[in-house]
């Protein structure tokens, strides 16, 4: 079992143009998607990642508030009362295909399948860590599994955690029959023997 | 053992009950008609397939988040309609299941200013899903575990993928699964629009084209549905639908948007489940197709059929729910279901409305205007993602050896 665990601050830069392959996808990355692709990237340092090894993760409720907000603001210099109209006419214009593909919540599970070329058994959970342990230990294809969570704080910072584990090894993890957020998996001492971490919190 | 499938329950543009879901879907009628549940004056496109009661759109306030509210009615109805308090202790109760984006109700989001609240603050209008998804469970006592699943349009198939080898693995108790979706809100409907993938005909009934030669997009819709999944062991015989007997799931890694145009890997996810499911291709007996009315959705559907099933892949029949009900996104296979075990049930391939002209780079065997009556004991079900997600799931017929 190899683990990592990543934190990058609000105002902290997230060095992606250094580890990605496909950098004419990086318009669409949020900061969730940079962080684990630098996480999966120093997880496997250089070793190529079998295309068909199973790639489990679980993503964060997503803060999709600032974009809100922000939409509303600018609609409030505009008009104070909403309207089906005013929404069409004034904030629609406002809202980019390139935001919509940044709300999707599969997004950084696909980029990362994209990059790493990650074509085998695969899910894609919401904030649960219990579904992110069973996913792995009954994957279909033999061998060792991916899995990963990330979190994106409504103050921009962003946190992740990967692991490459065998299904043997989370068959008892203190947290398979959690409702905890996935990404608390990677703050447990089940993994922190081997976490390597940037920050911690 | 096995993995059955003993309790059905549904929400969708179909119907309010599960009995009228069955009953519209054999009759056919068009489920999709013009949004009713919003103000969509200034929308260019205003079709969907609202859920309906006795023919009516169930409207419900801006401050409802219609994902839930009906996820917690069929929840209710599945509980009840199973007597699953009576056979199973909480603990050994697990829901597993698929859904969609958040909801914001942007209509009080601006008129009581909650946009200027500093990011830490609470918003009153902004509804978190996996929090909201997590309380349901506790208050149906459900609390073996919740695992919700949010892979797009194959997140309901990977939340029944997962329960199906959770009790194949011998994962004791019982597993309520499937999934609830509803994008028809300002700014979900919209940002779907945004996407590109909504058809240009502009006619609710006819907008969504599954496999036809003038399909230009699909057309969403919303909808609730779930299964009670158990070990054949344990289940009462009687009560089996049918059997989850194999799933395969696989990635493109080609685009986000796209699907792979080789559709190697879909045809992968297909061989998976078949192998999964320890039979061949030959015993497959027809095929429910993701069918999103979308212009790359059918040549690769068609592409990979055809490498699993080689020149079968003429006579076998296919069947699209979206022409009928509309693309219910993470929802949509589990809604799906319902024609899978329609024709399980029926021993019949439904037509699948709005196919008319056939499509030359996607020459399915469609069924076209009636029924076609045929021995069904295996059915293949596949959903594909925005993203490049694959499912095949193994549908069986039960028999009684």
């Amino acid at each position: 079992m190899r683990s990592i665990h990543r934190i990058y601050l609000p105002d902290e830069d997230i060095p992606i143009y250094d580890y990605v392959k496909n950098r004419k996808l990086v318009k669409y990355y949020t900061r969730e998607t940079m962080a684990a692709v630098i996480a999966v990237s120093q997880l496997f340092e250089g070793h190529p990642i079998p295309s068909d090894m199973p790639f489990f993760y679980s993503t964060g409720e997503t803060e999709t508030l600032d974009f809100y907000r922000k939409i509303c603001s600018e609609y409030s210099q505009i008009s104070e009362e909403f309207s089906s109209l005013g929404f069409i006419e004034n904030i629609v214009p406002m809202i980019s295909p390139i935001q919509q593909f940044k709300m999707m919540r599969n997004t950084t599970s696909c980029f990362l399948s994209i990059e790493y070329g990650l074509k085998g058994d695969n899910a894609l959970l919401l904030a649960s860590a219990s579904g992110l342990l069973y996913s792995a230990m009954f994957a279909e294809t033999k061998g060792s599994v991916l899995i990963g969570s990330g979190k994106l704080y409504a103050d921009g910072t962003v946190e992740c955690g990967f692991a490459e584990v065998l299904p043997y090894e989370i068959e008892n993890h203190p947290m398979l029959n959690s409702t905890d957020d996935a990404i608390a998996l990677f703050k447990t001492p089940y993994f922190s023997d081997n976490v390597s971490s940037n920050h911690r919190i | 053992m096995s993995v059955v499938i003993t309790g059905f329950e549904i929400q969708s543009p179909l119907g309010y009950t599960t009995d009228e879901n069955f009953a519209n879907l054999q009759s056919g009628v068009p489920c999709v008609d013009a949004i009713q549940n919003f103000d969509t004056e200034g929308f260019s496109m205003r079709a969907a397939g609202e859920i309906r009661e006795n023919g009516h759109v169930v409207k419900t306030p801006s401050t409802i988040d219609r994902k839930i509210y009906f996820l917690d009615h069929i929840l209710n109805r599945l509980i009840e309609n199973t007597n699953l308090n009576s056979r199973y202790p909480s603990h050994e109760r697990i829901l597993n299941v698929g859904t969609g984006v958040d909801y914001i109700d942007l209509s009080s989001f601006f008129q009581n200013k909650e946009f200027q609240k500093s990011p830490n603050e609470e918003t009153d209008s902004y509804y978190q899903t996996a929090s909201q998804i997590k309380s349901l469970a506790k208050e149906h006592h459900i609390l073996g575990g919740c695992n919700i699943f949010a892979a797009a349009c194959v997140a309901s198939a990977q939340a029944i993928g997962l329960s199906y080898r959770m009790l194949k693995h011998g994962k004791k108790g019982a597993i309520l699964t499937g999934g609830s979706e509803s994008m028809i809100s300002y700014v979900n409907y919209m940002g779907f629009y945004l996407l590109g993938a909504m058809s240009s005909d502009i006619n609710p009934a006819s907008s969504c084209k599954p496999f036809d030669r003038r399909r230009s997009g699909t057309v969403l819709g919303e909808g609730t549905s779930m299964l009670l999944l158990e070990n054949s062991k344990v289940a009462d015989e009687e009560t089996i639908l049918a059997e989850i007997a194999g799933y395969g799931c696989t990635m493109d890694a080609y685009a986000i948007t796209d699907p792979d145009p080789s559709a190697q890997m879909l045809a992968k996810a297909i061989d998976l489940a078949i192998k999964d499911a320890e039979i061949t291709p030959d015993v497959i007996d027809c095929v429910h197709l993701h069918g999103t009315g979308t212009l790359k959705n059918a040549p690769a559907e068609y592409l990979a059929l055809r490498q699993v099933f080689g020149d079968r892949v003429s006579e076998l029949p296919v069947y699209s729910m979206k022409g009928q009900i509309g693309h219910l996104i993470a929802s949509c296979t589990a809604v799906e279901l319902l024609g899978v075990i329609h024709s399980i049930q029926n021993q019949e391939v439904l037509p699948t409305l709005n196919f008319e002209e056939s499509d030359p780079e996607a020459p399915l065997y469609v069924v076209r205007e009636k029924p076609l009556s045929m021995p069904i004991k295996y059915v293949l079900k596949l959903n594909s993602a925005f993203g490049g997600h694959n499912t095949a799931l193994i549908i069986k017929k039960q028999t009684k050896d």
